[in-house]
């Protein structure tokens, strides 16, 4: 029975990928508790099967070809919960995480690199010794991701990146012109992922919960779903798919368009900050009689070549006619500077230490 | 368990794909140019190239429990990938019939809201004395309500809106404030996703005015609305900063709300949100705090959670609820740090239910909601 489903599954997926395929989605994966009461067997084995929901998800979304996939964990504001069942949940993550990274078929198989997303720092000891043994073993997978958000907040993902960025201007190692909105998304703990595609959020609450809000609220299909997660299958996520491909298109159209954005936006600053510096520089190489001189003779470049000495004429023709394409040289000069500086930043950086940079296959 | 059917693959295969592991982490010594450059660009993902899905169909060969029998698993032989090229019609039919599937199956629920809304007992209220059913409909004081109610109401599907899009535009913002002020709700803010040119602005006041005059024609007392936009992330830095250095003096809700709205009493305060204020604002912010660094007025140890959050709570406050008059959900670039707990509505059929209904179902979807935070 169980073979003729994983057939038809299978046959589904394939026809799937006929059609654009996410590169990153997201769970949140609300209601394993209340599964639980739901069929009567307790809060905690409610997390166990969410458990094995997500490895059962985690192995369609790689079947299919999706590069990261991200779920929702545990909460910074779960540490309020009733402190037994933190543990069954500290308890969980650690037997699992352990296994996972040691003797799972599903990350062998699919070369999946499994990332911990949060402030590592609130977790217990063995947890975390458990966490970094976990992402030490799998660092060498670069074929996929799965991102255990754990403890996580968006706010504090927002909060560390900023704080690291600033502390960056201040040992003089960024500017703060070198801050866009492309930097900040590289200081997330999502960096070395692709942009979030699809956020799935189950049980039928309609909030983020403070789960990957940078990442899901621009050109990403958010979707909530009305059933408990331990509830959720492939037939579920099927007709999400189904949206999504039919969406695909805008989705990137508009990612493009944020990006031409982001890229512009320090150009336009540029501009308008160099303006002045460029006359300035026009001033100081060509001298003011020069100026004159190109101004008067500005239409008839021939004469100006044969009555200059050979200097004057090289500055001269560089103002005449390189005035623009100047300014673009030093532009594109200063934006690679930039973009090196950024680049060295951003790698030599500690804070993420549970999500080193890599590139997806 | 979805691990199990992957004995297919020996022990072969996977010590050559673990050598090939091996021998990629040897080469991570890649230039961090290349690394930023990698990054931020986005994959199109319209259509998989024939290779790369060639080279998918490969992999999972030998793993999948395939309807026809498969190759060996040692790699694909010829055999199957003649197999595999017989079967991508099939693939294709499938796809086509899921999808065909799924359009029909939204039309049909596009049928029954509208049927639905065919036969729902409230309608548009544009006369003053649809206030008072406006109010009972909402029930007055019984339920709980949003104090700050967002909205992603975008100009146009189009890039460039047209003029009577903007015309469109303004009248539902009118709308939108005329049931938002009887319903009780402080804030309204709305996200355009197109920039509102500021000359625009000063029209739409004048507009939002006209049209609460109109409506509560029969009050005594017509309620005042203030449009504002999002002022310079350095403005709110600075206020922040300013209360910080005079810790000693208290400063209350009311007086910061004071200080940002120059003292005038409304009863709606009207925020028009562009795209620009969502990420790139946050961005903007840090620059900003970068600059103050840099003037030793801050330090990089001051920014907190709840730095940040003052920072930006002044300027606008987090919604509770959240309707999005798109027919896809997607958030638009709506200020993301303030979304956190907001219950966001949606309803895939946006052209054929009313706003009224979607603001008012909204609403009381919201009513029945139960926030746990984190418990």
């Amino acid at each position: 029975m169980s073979r003729l489903s994983n057939a038809v599954r299978g046959l589904a997926i394939k026809a799937l990928q006929c059609g654009p395929i996410p590169q990153h989605v997201g769970f949140i994966m609300d209601g394993n508790r209340r599964y639980g009461r739901k069929v009567q067997v307790g809060n905690g084995r409610g997390y166990y099967l969410g458990y094995e929901t997500l490895e059962e998800i985690l192995a369609v979304c790689m079947e299919m070809g999706v590069k990261v996939v991200t779920v929702y964990a545990f909460s910074i504001e779960n540490f309020k919960r009733p402190p037994d069942q933190v543990d069954t949940l500290m308890e969980l993550a650690k037997t699992k995480l352990a296994e996972l990274c040691e003797h799972s078929e599903l990350v062998n198989q699919y070369g999946i690199g499994i990332r911990v997303l949060g402030n590592v720092s609130l977790l217990p000891d063995d947890v975390r010794k458990v966490v970094h043994r976990a992402v030490e073993l799998t660092k060498k997978n670069t074929r996929a991701i799965l991102n255990m958000c754990f403890p996580y907040t968006s706010r504090e993902e927002l909060t560390m990146a900023s704080r690291s960025l600033v502390s960056g201007i201040e040992a003089r190692e960024l500017d703060p012109s070198d801050i866009t909105t492309g930097v900040l998304e590289n200081s997330l703990y999502t960096r070395s992922c692709p942009p979030m595609d699809i956020l799935i959020r189950t049980s039928g609450e309609i909030r983020l919960s403070d789960f990957m809000l940078w990442q899901s609220s621009r050109a990403c299909h958010v979707e909530f779903i009305d059933c408990f997660w331990p509830e959720f299958t492939f037939w579920k996520l099927l007709p999400i798919l189904l949206r999504y491909q039919t969406r695909a298109t805008f989705i990137t159209h508009f990612r493009r368009e944020y990006e031409k954005r982001d890229e512009s936006e320090p150009r336009q600053e540029y501009e308008s900050l160099h303006e002045t510096d460029v006359e300035e520089d026009i001033h100081k190489t060509v001298g003011y009689e020069n100026l004159m001189y190109h101004e008067q003779h500005s239409d008839d470049e021939e004469s100006s070549d044969t009555s200059l000495d050979s200097i004057t004429l090289h500055k001269n023709s560089s103002v005449s006619t390189l005035v623009t394409s100047d300014r673009e040289d030093s532009y594109i000069c200063q934006a690679l500077e930039k973009k090196q500086r950024v680049a060295e930043f951003l790698a030599h950086r500690g804070h993420l230490p549970y999500c080193p940079m890599v590139e997806l296959q | 368990m979805p691990s199990s059917h992957s004995h297919g693959l020996t022990a072969a295969v996977r010590r050559k794909d673990s050598k090939a592991v091996d021998s990629e982490s040897n080469n991570t010594t890649r230039s961090t140019q290349a690394l930023l450059d990698a990054h931020p660009a986005i994959k199109p993902l319209t259509i998989i190239p024939a290779a790369t899905a060639a080279s998918s169909l490969k992999t999972t060969a030998g793993t999948r429990v395939s309807p026809k029998p498969t190759a060996p698993p040692a790699g694909p032989s010829v055999g199957s990938q003649i197999v595999q090229f017989l079967l991508k019609p099939l693939y294709f039919l499938l796809f086509a019939i899921f999808h065909i599937g799924h359009e029909l199956m939204l039309s049909f629920k596009t049928m029954k809201t509208m049927t639905q809304v065919f036969f729902l007992p409230h309608k548009f209220p544009i006369a003053p004395e649809l206030v008072r059913i406006l109010r009972e409909d909402l029930g007055r004081e019984a339920i709980k309500k949003p104090r700050h109610l967002a909205t992603i109401l975008p100009a146009s599907d189009m890039v460039e809106p047209s003029e009577s899009d903007e015309e469109n535009w303004q009248t539902n913002v009118a709308r939108l404030a005329q049931w938002s002020v009887a319903s009780g709700i402080q804030c309204l803010s709305i996200m355009r996703t197109e920039p509102l040119h500021p000359g625009l602005l000063e029209s739409l006041q004048k507009r939002v005015n006209h049209s609460l005059a109109e409506f509560y024609r029969e009050e005594k007392e017509v309620p005042v609305a203030l449009i504002r936009t999002l002022s310079p992330v350095e403005e709110s830095l600075r206020l922040v900063n300013e209360r910080r250095t005079c810790l000693g003096t208290d400063t209350t809700q009311k007086q910061q709300e004071h200080r940002f709205h120059g003292g005038r009493t409304f009863d709606l305060d009207i925020v028009i949100l562009s795209e620009q204020d969502g990420h790139d604002r946050l961005a903007g912010n840090v620059r900003a705090l970068g600059e103050a660094a840099l003037r030793k007025e801050i330090e990089s140890d001051d920014i907190t959670t709840s730095f940040l959050d003052e920072q930006f709570s002044g300027e606008l406050s987090e919604p509770e609820l959240l309707i999005v008059f798109k027919d896809d959900l997607d958030l638009s670039s709506y200020p993301p740090w303030h979304i956190r707990l907001s219950e966001i509505y949606h309803h895939p059929d946006q052209s054929v239910i009313p706003h009224y209904t979607m603001f008012l179902q909204a609403l009381h979807r919201y009513a029945k909601c139960e926030q746990r935070f984190g418990k």
